[in-house]
């Protein structure tokens, strides 16, 4: 009921005529259904008849920038206490956000400090360079890595990557920002053994996403329990950050794929339920790694997750490691066919997608027996990251579309 | 003997300065005058104006909307039923059988001002919406 107040406020309406059917409405028989909207049905009658707007604003009247500053006596360790009381918090200690320390992440991006970067919902805060850079400094960051959390949280807000959905959703989606381009080398983002693993001090890689995910959930307004609804979460929400190991990819890179010129310093932002590893170490062949892969990707996607969708279809993206991409080329595979033999075999059974479904048939492709699990070869991004090694991974990311932006300096 | 007083002197000092360094390292913080900065930020949002509902639902025309979360459309399907049974001349559309396109959560305010569109269409007297999970 919370996150449907705080949605109807974040349109601009302070409230609306609401009724509460118990959760769950989902999983359950048709009977108790039927049985649980007969005992909500007199007040849906009631509120469809008798229920008043309310006339409050809902709107702040303050301007967005410069940001509110307070005095505060105490230790760096109170600085932290009062941070976790106002829930302006990930549940770690901070860097306590000084205007001093502020101002000098501010030297990290020629953007202004006034300048707007967007809205965030569901709580519509207004996101401007000055305010990131308060979390940057929160989360333990550089300011040479404040470029990069500016793009990335401008991707985020791209409506085509659906914010909202994504942050109220009980799916644990968490954002994964990949970087591309110069700046990986340039600001030590990490892009090869341990890629995605805990990084030095400061490290890019986990203060960059920790940022990110600070400025999504506080200026945003979106912790659990409400209006973040996410049934376990996903630890992945702390950071989820890493470059791509250019010189390892035989083909165009990830932001290529996506449409950034070649040699562009970039960010893709997807949002990311599943996280499979290929532990593959016995294939020496293009089709011996890229068989199971399929065989894997298709069950996770169609059956664990909703991926299996009648329009577009989610994106999905396959990590592979400098070896298993070295293979694959060897063996004299292009990007275009590992994407089509990707497709045509990660398929799942229309029998097991029923069963399911509760026997709800989809809205399209319900008469093939075996469809494929996206829309088409252009639903696969493939990347190569990490350092020695036969591992690769798959992540199932979800209808929230990758976005890719440049990162300005 | 010499030798095993010095071994032990040397323990001794060594258990000292082991004992002595998380004082060291974990020594009472100082309390210091901060400024510091709100991460929260401001809401901007254009305020919205919602009709009153009627008084009554006879002879009026009701529009349920489904976004295809999971059994929305069973708990309408069953509102439209007792509606009908309850409240005379109520006229019921169930928005998905005619735009089965709006069968969706909105990912974008173009998406939404489409929705509200095919809603308007019916001139309803009042939406009812169905948020299952």
């Amino acid at each position: 009921m919370e996150l449907a107040k705080t949605t109807m406020r974040s349109v601009g309406a302070p409230d609306m005529a609401f009724v509460l059917v118990p959760h769950p409405l989902g999983g359950i028989k048709l009977e108790e259904i039927r049985a649980k909207t007969t005992a909500a049905f007199p007040d849906i009658l009631k509120q469809s008849t008798q229920w008043k707007p309310n006339t409050a604003s809902v709107s702040s009247s303050k301007k967005p920038y410069p940001a509110e500053r307070f005095a505060f006596k105490g230790t760096g360790s109170d600085v932290t206490d009062l941070y976790y009381k106002q829930k302006w918090s990930d549940g770690l200690p901070i860097v306590p956000p000084t205007s001093d320390r502020v101002k000098k992440m501010l030297s990290g991006t020629s953007m202004k400090p006034a300048d707007v970067i967007g809205i965030i919902p569901p709580r519509m805060g207004v996101i401007t360079v000055e305010l990131a850079a308060v979390h940057a400094v929160m989360a333990g960051a550089r300011p040479e890595y404040f470029p990069v959390i500016l793009a990335a949280v401008e991707a985020i807000l791209d409506p085509k990557h659906d914010w909202r959905s994504a942050t109220t959703t009980t799916n644990p989606c968490a954002p994964l920002v990949v970087v591309n381009g110069p700046i990986v080398k340039e600001i030590g983002i990490q892009y090869g053994v341990g890629a995605f693993g805990p990084g030095p001090a400061a490290s890019p890689n986990a203060t960059i996403g920790r940022a990110v995910n600070l400025i999504m959930d506080i200026v945003g307004g979106s912790q659990p329990p409400s209006p973040d609804k996410t049934t376990l979460g996903t630890p992945m929400s702390y950071t989820m950050v890493l470059g791509e190991n250019e010189a390892a990819n035989p083909w165009q890179t990830l932001s290529e794929q996506q449409g950034a010129k070649k040699g562009a310093s970039t960010v893709t932002v997807f949002e990311v339920r599943s996280y499979i590893n290929f532990n593959l170490h016995e294939p020496n062949t293009a089709e011996g790694l890229l068989h199971p892969m399929a065989k894997t990707i298709a069950p996770v996607t169609g059956l664990a997750e909703n991926g299996f969708e009648c329009k577009e279809g989610v994106k999905e993206l396959l990590i592979l490691s400098p070896e298993h991409a070295d293979t694959i080329k060897k063996d004299g595979w292009d990007l275009g066919r590992v994407k089509s033999y990707l497709h045509d075999n990660a398929r799942i059974s229309m029998a097991d997608f029923n069963i399911r479904n509760n026997g709800r048939k989809p809205g399209c492709r319900g008469n093939e027996a075996n469809p494929t699990v996206v829309k088409g070869p252009e639903n696969y991004l493939i990347m190569v990251a990490g350092g020695e090694g036969k591992h690769s991974v798959f992540l199932e990311t979800t209808r929230y579309d990758p976005v890719t932006k440049e990162i300005k300096e | 003997m010499r030798k095993v007083l010095h071994k032990h002197l040397l323990t001794c000092i060594a258990l000292t300065l082991m004992l002595s360094l998380p004082m060291i390292s974990f020594g009472k913080e100082t309390s210091q005058s901060w400024e510091l900065v709100n991460p929260e930020g401001i809401v901007r949002v254009e305020p919205m104006k919602v009709n009153l509902h009627p008084s009554t639902l006879e002879g009026k025309t009701v529009v349920l909307r489904w976004n295809g979360k999971h059994n929305g459309d069973n708990v309408l399907n069953r509102v439209a039923e007792m509606l009908s049974e309850q409240v005379k001349d109520v006229k019921i559309v169930k928005l998905w059988e005619t735009y089965p396109d709006t069968v969706m959560v909105s990912s974008s305010q173009e998406k939404s001002k489409d929705i509200a569109k095919k809603v308007a269409s019916f001139k309803p007297d009042l939406v009812i919406a169905s948020q299952t999970d």
